[in-house]
C-alpha cells in the first residue's frame, strides 16, 4: 500500500506543534523476533496529533518509524529489561503485534500513556465539539442576560458546561480506541440530550457553518427561539443517532471493559 | 520510514466520513484517470481499486492544499512540493464542493486551530479558562488536571492495569 511518505516525513519535521516528545526504548525494527527480548533500542519519539514518529536521535532528520494512533489502546506492560517502565500500543486488528515501548521512569511513563491515550482524531473532535457547545451556551446565556425579559433559563446554562466537558474528556481518554467508543461509554443514558454532542455524527455546528462559509460560532442572532430551533434540530438528530448506537452496540461495550 | 500496513488497512475499514467512486489521477507524469473508491477516514484519504478490499494507497491530509480544478474536480497537493498534485474528478459540482469541504476539515491541524479558536472565544466571553497559550492539547491537559478530581481520572481507575510486579 502506498503512502505519501515524503509529505508525512515533511510533516514530522515541520514546525507544527508536537504534543509530546522524549526518549523511549523500543523493541520494534526490521527482523526483530515476535517476542521482544534484549535491551531494545533507545529512540527519540515525537507525538504530533494522532501520529507517533520515532527518530534515531533528537537531531534526526528522517523519521525511522510511524504509528497511527487510531483504533488502538495503550496499556501498561512488562519490558524484557528490568527497571524499565514499559507500555504497549495495542491494535485490535488481526496479525498486528503491539508496539512495546519503555520510558526511563514512572513519571515519563505516565505522561506518555496519557498523551498517547488521547491522541486519536475522534477524541480531538469530541473536545472541539464540547468547546463549541460551551461557547454556544455562553453566548446564549449572554443573550438571555441582555434580554432580561426572558425569564426561562435553558437547562444547559453556562455553569453546567465544565462538568459536561470533564465527563466527556474522561470518557475520551479512558477509551482511546476510536470515536465510536466514546458514545458507548455513556451507556448509562443519564446524560441530557445536549451532551449528545459527544457523539460522532459528523455534522457539528462547526462543520455545518464552516461548510457554508459562515462564522463557526453561531447564527448571528440573539433571538432565543431562532437559536433554539437552530441547535434543537441538531440535538434531536444527535440524540436519535446516539440512542440507536447505544442499542446496537452493547456487546462491543463489554469488550471494552476487559482488562 | 517504517509503518505497519496492517494498521493502516485496519484504519481504512473504519467508518468513513465520506466515500465515493471518483476519477483519480496520480501526480506522476503521464498518469491517466482511473476509477477509484475514495474513502475519507479521520485525517487519511484511502483509495481502492473498485474490486479490491485493501486500499491501493493512502494520503495523510496534513499540510495539504485542496484546490478546485475544472471541470467539477479538485486536487490535493502538499506544501513540500505544491506542483505534485493528486487529481480527482467528481460527478457534479455539488459533489466536488462536498469533498473539498470535508477534506479541508479533515486535518488534525485544522482541529487544533478550531480548538484554539473556541478556547479564545470562550475566554473572551466569560473571562474564564485563561490557562496557558500552548498548542492546544497542552492547555487541555492542564485544564483536565484541574477539572477532574484525581480519584476520577482513568489513570488511577481500573481501566488501566497495574504495572506487573509493582506493589
Amino acid at each position: 500500500m502506498k503512502l505519501n511518505e515524503r509529505s508525512v516525513a515533511h510533516y514530522a519535521l515541520s514546525n507544527s506543534p508536537a504534543d509530546h516528545m522524549g526518549f523511549l526504548r523500543t523493541w520494534g525494527g526490521p527482523g526483530t523476533p515476535p517476542t521482544p527480548s534484549g535491551t531494545g533500542r533507545r529512540c527519540w519519539f515525537v507525538l504530533k496529533g494522532n501520529l507517533l514518529f520515532s527518530f534515531e536521535s533528537r537531531e534526526g532528520r528522517a523519521p525511522l518509524g510511524l504509528v497511527v494512533l487510531e483504533g488502538c489502546t495503550v496499556e501498561l506492560a512488562e519490558a524484557p529489561v528490568p527497571e524499565e517502565f514499559a507500555f504497549a500500543i495495542c491494535f485490535d486488528a488481526p496479525g498486528v503485534r503491539p508496539h512495546l515501548l519503555a520510558a526511563d521512569g514512572p513519571a515519563a511513563q505516565e505522561a506518555w500513556v496519557k498523551a498517547l491515550s488521547r491522541a486519536s482524531f475522534g477524541y480531538m473532535r469530541l473536545v472541539v465539539r464540547e468547546l463549541e457547545s460551551q461557547l454556544h451556551d455562553a453566548r446564549q446565556s449572554l443573550a438571555l442576560h441582555r434580554h432580561s425579559s426572558w425569564k426561562a433559563i435553558p437547562s444547559r446554562c453556562k455553569p453546567q458546561a465544565p462538568d459536561h466537558l470533564s465527563r466527556g474528556l474522561e470518557n475520551g481518554y479512558a477509551l482511546s480506541r476510536d470515536c465510536s467508543s466514546i458514545g458507548l461509554a455513556e451507556e448509562g443514558g443519564s446524560r441530557p440530550a445536549g451532551s449528545g454532542l459527544a457523539e460522532c455524527e459528523l455534522q457539528g455546528p462547526t462543520n455545518l457553518l464552516l461548510g457554508r462559509g459562515q462564522s463557526p460560532v453561531s447564527p448571528e442572532t440573539s433571538c432565543f427561539s431562532t437559536l433554539h430551533d437552530w441547535y434543537g434540530q441538531e440535538i434531536l438528530k444527535l440524540r436519535q443517532g446516539w440512542l440507536q448506537r447505544a442499542r446496537g452496540s452493547q456487546p462491543e461495550c463489554e469488550e471494552q471493559d476487559r482488562p | 520510514m517504517r509503518y505497519n500496513e496492517k494498521e493502516l488497512q485496519a484504519l481504512s475499514r473504519q467508518p468513513a466520513e465520506l466515500a465515493a467512486e471518483l476519477g483519480m489521477r496520480g501526480p506522476k507524469k503521464g498518469s491517466v484517470v482511473k476509477r477509484r473508491l475514495v474513502k475519507l477516514v479521520v485525517n487519511f484519504l484511502f483509495y481502492f481499486r473498485t474490486d479490491e478490499a485493501e486500499p491501493v494507497g493512502a494520503l495523510l491530509l496534513e499540510h495539504c492544499r485542496i484546490t478546485q480544478e475544472e471541470p467539477s474536480g479538485f486536487s490535493i497537493s502538499f506544501i513540500e512540493d505544491p506542483e505534485r498534485k493528486y487529481h480527482f474528478e467528481c460527478c457534479s459540482e455539488e459533489q466536488c464542493q462536498e469533498w473539498m469541504g470535508a477534506l479541508r476539515r479533515a486535518s488534525y491541524e485544522f482541529m487544533r486551530r478550531s480548538l484554539i479558536f473556541y478556547r479564545n472565544e470562550i475566554q473572551k466571553m466569560t473571562g474564564k479558562v485563561g490557562m496557558g497559550h500552548g498548542s492546544g492539547r497542552g492547555w487541555l491537559v492542564a485544564w483536565l488536571t484541574l477539572c477532574c478530581p484525581p480519584h476520577r481520572t482513568p489513570w488511577s481507575s481500573s481501566a488501566y492495569r497495574k504495572r506487573p510486579g509493582s506493589s
